[in-house]
């Protein structure tokens, strides 16, 4: 698991103000990350190290947007990165299936959820995952973490699409929604 | 608790939105969902979803070295100035020891975007460059003069001439007399200016660019740096590779301009 313990010195507010050693600094730090991220959702090797240049370009351009009230700056690298990832998903037209808007049902108190404790955002999101069922914090893995299009998925656990967008929907708003109470919280 | 933190969003906007930061959406579609969220709900949303993505990570990789070489490069190219290699480490460095200029003489760090000048634009700059230096000379009454003194480099051995530099028009002029012509295919001489008035303006100086010498007695090159130079304190030349460096080894230091 990354851990996503903010570093104590931050990197964005320096490149926004144009410090060049925070730029060189932060591709020290975050290559890794975003190399990491880019790599497991893009796949194919044409084109991979052209997306992990956007993305630092793109964190130089914004770094003036970072709020650490909201997310610590690993967050937000791998935010722009995902970002950008997908960015390139929409350029090669691999667009999603829109269809089939279900209205989410209402999730039942969980025990679970009530127990997770306000930790760093690693444990968390960890956290978050596991109140999830097995099969539906897989799906999610498989569609946030490998990259994999809805249709992908269906064709790879052999799942109804409308079943997986419903499993990943419900499953990531829960997620979302617990994560950001802990923003509230803390 | 369990109440979604998305609760004001219809089912079709929240199914838009889980789409749009899991596969990307379509132009129209996304659009559309602009239109129904605010942003920073839907960043809220991402920034939840890259939390669960770094927890997800069992293990991190290395980029290629190549690959870092060019983010260096793409840092260059994007702040228009120097970067210096190994930032942490020249940090703690800067802590204990405070360059001077004499120390930056046989010492010095540089990095930076490189502006390349091909030979025959150069040429057909130089004689402007020549009128407009000895306009700004004879017109500019804030404009700065220093002479060019040799560095270590033997390139710079019968090194004459000097910089003239207007700090409120942010235009200068080098005049080179006997530097030796360099083979655009083999390097390139790179400019950099120390401003004072920049933090740690020692060992970060703004890169002035790269520019060819052909064969002859005396040119003049302009000089256009990516930055404002507000207080520039010296000029210093290196002989790099084609295209330039990002970090000088500091190998072929051949003139210097003391102000």
């Amino acid at each position: 698991m990354a851990s996503s313990q903010p570093y104590t010195d931050l990197l964005l507010p320096s490149i926004a103000r144009g410090d060049p050693s925070a730029v060189e600094a932060c591709i020290a730090r975050y290559s890794p990350i975003v190399w990491t991220i880019a790599k497991r959702m893009v796949k194919e090797p044409f084109g991979l190290e052209d997306v992990v240049q956007e993305i630092f370009v793109e964190l130089w351009k914004t770094a003036h947007r970072f709020d650490p009230s909201k997310a610590s700056e690993i967050t937000y690298v791998a935010m722009i990165a995902r970002r950008k990832v997908i960015d390139r998903f929409r350029r090669e037209a691999r667009a999603p299936v829109t269809e089939n808007y279900e209205e989410p049902e209402t999730l039942a108190e969980d025990e679970a959820l009530e127990q997770v404790d306000k930790q760093d955002e690693a444990s968390w999101a960890m956290r978050a995952l596991n109140t999830l069922k097995p099969d539906q914090r897989r799906l999610i893995l498989m569609s946030v973490v490998d990259g994999l299009t809805h249709q992908e998925i269906a064709a790879s656990t052999g799942l109804p699409l409308g079943t997986i967008k419903s499993h990943i929907r419900r499953g990531l708003d829960r997620a979302a929604t617990i994560l950001r109470g802990s923003k509230e919280e803390s | 608790m369990n109440s979604s933190h998305f609760a004001g969003w219809d089912a079709r906007t929240l199914a838009l939105a889980i789409d749009e930061v899991t596969q990307g959406l379509p132009h129209q579609e996304q659009a559309q969902l602009r239109e129904k969220v605010d942003a920073k709900d839907l960043e809220a949303l991402e920034l939840a979803l890259a939390e669960i993505h770094l927890a997800s990570l069992e293990t991190i990789e290395a980029p290629p070295v190549e690959l870092l070489a060019r983010l260096r490069t793409r840092a260059g190219n994007h702040l228009g100035h120097a970067i210096v290699a190994d930032a942490p480490r020249r940090a703690a460095q800067r802590q204990s020891v405070k360059w001077s200029l004499r120390e930056l003489t046989g010492w010095l760090v540089a990095a930076g975007l490189i502006l390349a000048f091909a030979v025959r634009q150069f040429a057909s700059q130089r004689q402007d460059s020549a009128s407009a230096r000895a306009s700004m000379l004879a017109n500019e009454a804030g404009s700065v003069v220093a002479d060019w003194s040799a560095g270590p480099d033997p390139l710079g051995a019968n090194l004459g001439g000097n910089v003239v530099w207007s700090t409120s028009k942010q235009e200068g002029y080098m005049r080179f007399r006997s530097l030796p012509a360099n083979d655009p295919k083999r390097n390139q001489y790179q400019l950099w200016i120390f401003d004072s008035a920049r933090e740690d303006w020692e060992s970060q100086p703004v890169d002035g660019g790269v520019f060819d010498v052909g064969p002859g007695e005396e040119v003049v090159v302009a000089i256009s740096p990516k930055l404002e130079v507000r207080k520039p304190a010296m000029f210093a030349i290196t002989l790099e590779r084609p295209g330039g460096v990002v970090v000088s080894k500091r190998d072929h230091l051949v003139a210097l301009a003391k102000l």
